[in-house]
């Protein structure tokens, strides 16, 4: 038999660590529908049943309008889960018991977890569960989700309120008088024209009250209610919850003194949020992640290097000299292993993120960075997801998991491309170097600065297309500071990093195949090949930016991934008798070098990048918009700097 | 004093305050109330970001944060100008009253601390606090002691300005 749990509470307080506890490793990783939301599902098999709980988004309301909110309302009033837990920080319960109240106003088949009582207890209080029940009506359970204390009562619960519902009624919460007489009044006229409510008539009364728009879905033209009389009212209802749960507390906590920070924690805030020390640690800290990402994984890499090119050989060597063969070694061995060479980069990344994020300190991080990326109509959120994307943009972009907010994170994937990756690296160094050997250090400047221009003008302008504007707010809690544990971090690794071999794998296989077979038919000269021919074919569209077909089909193999453009140009220039770079200086002008440069930092970053785009937004459109806005920006970056520095040097 | 309200963006670091109204949008509002910046609801200001905005809030014993632009949409009244030294950030205290007995206010007056004694914060490490007496030689002050004093912040700092920093 299958019980469909939804675990719901504010962020922070423990609930992915106790979704964990629950599921173990039958979870599933997806994005609901149509967002850049994650949504967790997983399966608990206890007693004979199939226990299957879905992990919402952490909220602070039912109400409001953010996404995550919507999504977890949503999922409760249309996905009709058979129990809800609802999860509240034992120590700071106040607005967990908040949104508790809210729930409770709209089913009773509700289990409220009070997680981190170890925590509780270190703070010389203790909390008295049948006191709880008694006032809420439903059942309690103290857990400790970390050492999965309590996980088992918990099961035992859902099970036991599956079964026995409707047996359990929460206690009926009053408001006062004047806003009770609101919502008798609205309850009557919703009885009246709307029928077949599978809602209760008393939550819908309410929720209008609060101005949610959802009740119209439920029950139309509701008498509208003026906006100053329904702020009065709102206040009053939040007041009261409030009041409600003040009670609860001081009658179910004993030894709990007014909530104070701990000594420990103001001490580490005191030093990571400093006025003076904050960003330098900040920075400090980004360093050692992104050195951490790139050099420690670097020998993994490198084994993984090692290891497919000796496959590659190898699958040469035993197929003999022929099509299959060379589809095998340098197509889908080859293409796929240059991926999943970014395999251990990928989880080292996400194993530095998650101490972060376990620690507490990203929240942190975002606020100490807020100011600056605040100008950007981003928050400090995405500062952290941009900065990896100096070394690649796939873990730039899977690391954008970690920032909240569906908008910032949709601007945040979009605006990664264009932070210029490591890939792109060998390409300025030679043509800087081939074109600009007195200057190229300053030319290798400009181009990370424009870079980071190109990135900071984009989100703006992305901000103010797709969302009017509107500055992301950083409304966010500072969670306690907590001890990661090596069985979170293995989990939050696992489960953010193995979509980059499933999905990024699939699509790149089949990227790898169509690259080789563009570049290898007709068999014979490279030139001649499929891939040459299209460069040939669009080559009078680069004509403004002077790039000849050799120029543009490197740019075509480019898209596989950065490094190739070196080594085409290199097939393609050696090929008239003088070395490669003697001849690539022969054939085209430091404008278009420069401008060749600029077209690289900006057009479509790899196939890895593409697949990420894909894979996180859930959405052909946006990764559609990705391409075509990279190549735009390219396209007429190049020329504006070709036509710029051609009249600058007198060409 | 109804009437004299003050944003919660221009609240001082360590002050509590109370919340009075909220000016939100409804969308806002909402979000707010569910973090517990209700009517009624003690805020204590915590720190501000290295560049001055956001800033920590502490509702209901969570830290929140908040940038400016959405704190200034919060009516608030300042409710305690009270505290004990031991919460005391660096900066200038006048003492109101020592709450301990005989011996303990002996003491404080051996060390010239009574009622009206100015005591400047030099820092303070979990309520261990090194102070000047009077501006006078730097004196160290357990957190026994320093929670029977109890202060007034005198120098109120105006917020640095921020302006210069536009989105």
């Amino acid at each position: 038999m299958t019980i469909k749990v939804a675990l719901m509470g504010n962020p922070n307080v423990g609930k992915t660590t106790l979704f964990n506890a629950l599921t173990g490793s039958r979870q599933h990783v997806a994005n609901w529908p149509g967002v850049t939301v994650e949504k967790k599902e997983g399966v608990a098999l206890y007693k004979g049943f199939r226990i299957h709980v879905v992990d919402l988004p952490g909220i602070y309301t039912l109400g409001s309008k953010s996404l995550d909110e919507q999504i977890a309302r949503d999922y409760l009033l249309f996905e009709s889960p058979d129990v809800v837990v609802v999860i509240a920080d034992a120590v700071n319960p106040e607005q967990g018991l908040y949104l508790l109240l809210q729930i409770l106003e709209l089913r009773s088949d509700v289990i409220l977890v009070m997680n981190a009582v170890d925590e509780l207890e270190r703070e010389g209080s203790r909390l008295n569960r049948y006191e709880l029940e008694k006032h809420l009506g439903v059942h309690v359970i103290p857990t400790v989700a970390t050492k999965r204390e309590g996980v088992s009562e918990l099961l035992d619960t859902i099970i036991h309120v599956h079964q026995t519902r409707p047996a359990h009624q929460p206690v009926r919460f009053r408001y006062d008088q004047t806003v009770e007489n609101t919502i008798e009044q609205l309850e009557k006229v919703i009885l009246s024209k709307c029928e077949n409510l599978n809602v209760p008539a008393r939550w819908l009364a309410i929720r209008h009250i609060e101005g949610d728009e959802i009740v119209q879905w439920f029950c139309e033209s509701l008498p509208p209610i003026e906006g100053n009389e329904r702020k009065k009212l709102s206040l009053q209802i939040a007041r009261s919850r409030y009041d409600h749960i003040n009670v609860i507390i001081r009658e179910a906590y004993s030894g709990k003194s007014a909530p104070k920070r701990l000594p420990l924690d103001e001490a580490i805030d005191h030093v990571l949020t400093h006025k003076y020390l904050g960003i330098p640690i900040f920075f400090t800290i980004m360093y050692l992640i992104f050195s951490f990402t790139f050099k420690v994984a670097q020998p993994l890499s490198d084994l993984i290097d090692i290891s497919v090119s000796r496959l590659a050989e190898f699958a040469k060597a035993s197929l003999g000299e022929n099509w299959l063969a060379a589809l095998f070694s340098d197509g889908i061995i080859s293409g796929v292993g240059a991926v999943l060479v970014f395999t251990p980069n990928i989880f080292v990344m996400f194993l530095g993120l998650g101490i972060l994020e376990e620690s507490g300190y990203l929240p942190r991080a975002a606020f100490v960075i807020d100011r600056i990326m605040y100008a950007l109509k981003l928050s400090g959120r995405s500062f952290m997801s941009l900065i990896l994307g100096f070394g690649c943009n796939v873990p730039a972009i899977l690391s954008t998991r970690a920032i909240s907010d569906p908008r910032e994170r949709l601007v945040t994937i979009l605006v990664s491309p264009f932070v210029t990756c490591s890939a792109r690296l060998p390409i300025y160094v030679l043509l800087a170097g081939l074109f600009f050997p007195q200057n190229a250090g300053s030319v290798l400047f400009l181009i990370y600065a424009s870079s980071v221009f190109l990135a900071a003008v984009s989100s703006v302008l992305l901000n103010r297309v797709l969302f009017k504007g509107e500055p992301v707010p950083l409304i966010m809690e500072l969670p306690r500071y907590r001890r990661p544990t090596v069985k979170g971090l293995l989990n939050y690794s696992w489960s953010k990093g193995r979509h980059f071999l499933q999905k990024a794998g699939t699509i790149i296989l089949i990227a790898s195949i169509a690259i080789w077979f563009l570049g290898s038919f007709p068999p014979g000269n490279v030139e001649n090949s499929l891939a040459a021919r299209i460069g040939k074919f669009l080559e009078p569209l680069f004509k403004p930016l002077n790039y000849d077909w050799r120029i543009t089909t490197a740019l075509i193999f480019g898209t596989a991934a950065k490094e190739i453009v070196v080594s085409t140009l290199s097939t393609f220039y050696s090929s008239e008798g003088l070395s490669f770079t003697e001849s690539l200086r022969n054939s085209i002008d430091p404008s278009t070098a420069l401008s060749l440069m600029f077209f690289v930092l900006a057009y479509i970053p790899c196939f890895a990048t593409i697949a990420a785009i894909r894979s996180e937004t859930q959405s052909d459109k946006w990764t559609l918009v990705s391409l075509i806005y990279g190549l735009v920006v390219a396209y007429l970056l190049a020329y504006l700097v070709k036509v710029v520095t051609g009249l600058w040097l007198g060409i | 004093m109804r009437g004299e309200y003050m944003r919660l963006s221009e609240s001082i670091e360590g002050m509590a305050v109370k919340v009075v109204d909220l000016d939100a949008p409804p969308e806002l509002r909402e979000r707010l109330l569910g973090l517990g910046f209700v009517p009624g609801q003690t805020v204590i200001i915590g720190e501000a970001a290295p560049l001055g905005d956001p800033r920590v809030y502490i509702v209901g014993g969570k830290l929140v944060t908040l940038r400016d632009v959405e704190a200034q949409k919060i009516k608030i009244l300042p409710i305690v100008d009270l505290i004990p030294l031991e919460m005391a950030k660096p900066g200038l205290y006048e003492v109101e009253d020592l709450t301990g007995g005989h011996r303990f206010r002996q003491k404080m007056e051996a060390l010239g601390i009574k009622k009206g004694t100015k005591i400047r914060v030099i820092r303070n490490l979990n309520g261990l606090l090194a102070v000047l007496i009077n501006e006078g030689e730097e004196v160290e002050i357990g957190r026994g002691w320093a929670r029977k004093i109890l202060v007034r912040r005198m120098e109120v700092k105006p917020r640095d300005d921020k302006s210069g920093f536009n989105g």
